[in-house]
């Protein structure tokens, strides 16, 4: 099962990034940058009801490796905080609605830190292909990113495509003690408000996980976040290794209704 | 085939004891050969066959999934004897008296319902068909699993959860 999908993703990954490279490609000499680091992830997902769940997504993205490109020092330090809560309807088992109030902060521990407060709202299909599950995800944001010389929080659009696959390794049912795979590619495209290239960012994820018990899963991947770094459109790659635990509060449980 | 265990089996999923179950993918050479001579008189025409292992309340379990005229079948095994057959089939070809007592009862249990899967349960032995709706009844919306009879009368309703598609970043 982990074959033909793994060849599916790394021939997709090398389509979307060879497409990325060709958008937004430009005569002249490249400034791309290119950083290492870790990315720790935490969700946190319960029950309101039948249909409704929330979920609380904090992440932290670090640049591990200091480095020196064309004499500017760029130093390894904590690039973003992410604190994403968000309630979740499910309108069917294959059509999930979310929406989100979402705070961001880039450079958070020094002093040229930039705030941004997000909405978002999304709208996620899944299907079933081979033994996994195909998924298809939508958002829409409104992102207030701060000006730090006005102080002003102007608003900017973006929209996010996101088609990823995740499947069990050890058989059709992700069961606890066992293994799965997980993969996706998200396009971003800069609608409104200040930007530097309307298809703005490609992040492009493989990871493996174990689910621990009944509510909890451990997964390690590999994240490339591509972005567009200025308006001469010089790319900024950033090689993470992502690191996630994933658990829910409320455990599944069958009640009789007869 | 062991009558105690599958006594057992019936009870504890019909009166909602707790079952565990796990089930791995395991390689056709592992299957026994008196499975897959079954699979193969049974479901001449068979085609992406699969097999897994599933262990139920630490009873072990072969179970086969296959398309076969153009419905999913899952067949289970124990001890190498056939255990439980279950087809995915479209609800308007259930023959039409279940279908109408079917209907009837999920219209009267339910202000509104869509069917989302409906399997029919040991089509040759003691059939009973399992349905899967979203049912919605004093302003709430869930999604319930109900058995019926050959004849359309429903014998157990469960409620089960549905988990929120995985979704990060």
């Amino acid at each position: 099962m982990s074959g033909p999908s793994l060849h599916i993703f790394s021939l997709m990954r090398y389509i979307i990034v060879c497409l990325f490279l060709f958008c937004i490609s430009k005569t002249g000499y490249a400034q791309d940058l290119s950083f290492y680091g870790i990315l720790p992830a935490f969700s946190l997902t319960g029950r309101i009801n039948q249909k409704v769940n929330y979920n609380l997504f904090v992440s932290t993205t670090i640049n591990a490796l200091e480095r020196e490109i064309n004499g500017v020092d760029y130093p390894a330090s904590n690039l973003q905080l992410y604190i994403q809560p968000s309630i979740i309807l499910i309108y069917s088992p294959k059509l999930n609605l979310a929406g989100s109030y979402t705070y961001q902060r880039s450079n958070p521990f020094h002093g040229n830190y930039v705030n941004e407060h997000r909405l978002w709202q999304q709208a996620i299909f899944s299907n079933a292909l081979f033994q996994g599950q195909l998924t298809n995800r939508f958002r829409l944001e409104e992102r207030f990113i701060e000006n730090r010389l006005n102080g002003e929080y102007p608003l900017s659009t973006r929209f996010r495509y996101q088609i990823g696959f995740n499947t069990p390794l050890q058989g059709k049912k992700l069961n606890k003690r066992e293994f799965y795979f997980n993969t996706y590619n998200e396009f971003y495209w800069s609608l409104t408000g200040s930007k530097n290239s309307t298809y703005s960012s490609n992040w492009s994820y493989a990871g493996f996980g174990y689910k621990i018990g009944t509510s909890d899963k451990i997964e390690l991947g590999y994240l490339l976040q591509i972005s567009a770094r200025n308006k001469e459109k010089d790319l900024r790659y950033l090689h993470l290794v992502q690191v996630s635990w994933a658990t829910n509060l409320k455990r599944p449980a069958k009640k009789d209704g007869a | 085939m062991n009558l105690k265990i599958i006594s057992l089996f019936f009870f504890s999923a019909f009166l909602n004891l707790t079952v565990t179950a796990q089930e791995i993918s395991i390689s056709e050479k592992k299957v026994a050969v008196k499975i897959k001579a079954y699979i193969k008189e049974n479901y001449p025409t068979a085609t992406r066959i699969k097999y897994y292992q599933e262990v139920i309340n630490d009873t072990i379990f072969i179970e086969s999934e296959f398309k076969f005229r153009g419905n999913k079948y899952a067949v289970m095994f124990y001890n190498e004897a056939l255990y439980e057959v279950e087809i995915f089939l479209a609800f308007k070809d259930i023959p039409t008296p279940a279908q109408k007592a079917i209907k009837s009862t999920l219209d009267s249990l339910f202000t509104r319902h869509k069917i989302l899967v409906c399997q029919e349960v040991n089509p040759r032995t003691n059939l009973l068909y399992e349905i899967t709706v979203e049912g919605t009844s004093e302003k709430s919306t869930a999604f319930w699993e109900l058995f019926f009879t050959p004849s359309g009368r429903l014998i157990k309703k469960t409620e089960f959860i549905v988990r929120p598609i995985p979704s990060h970043f």
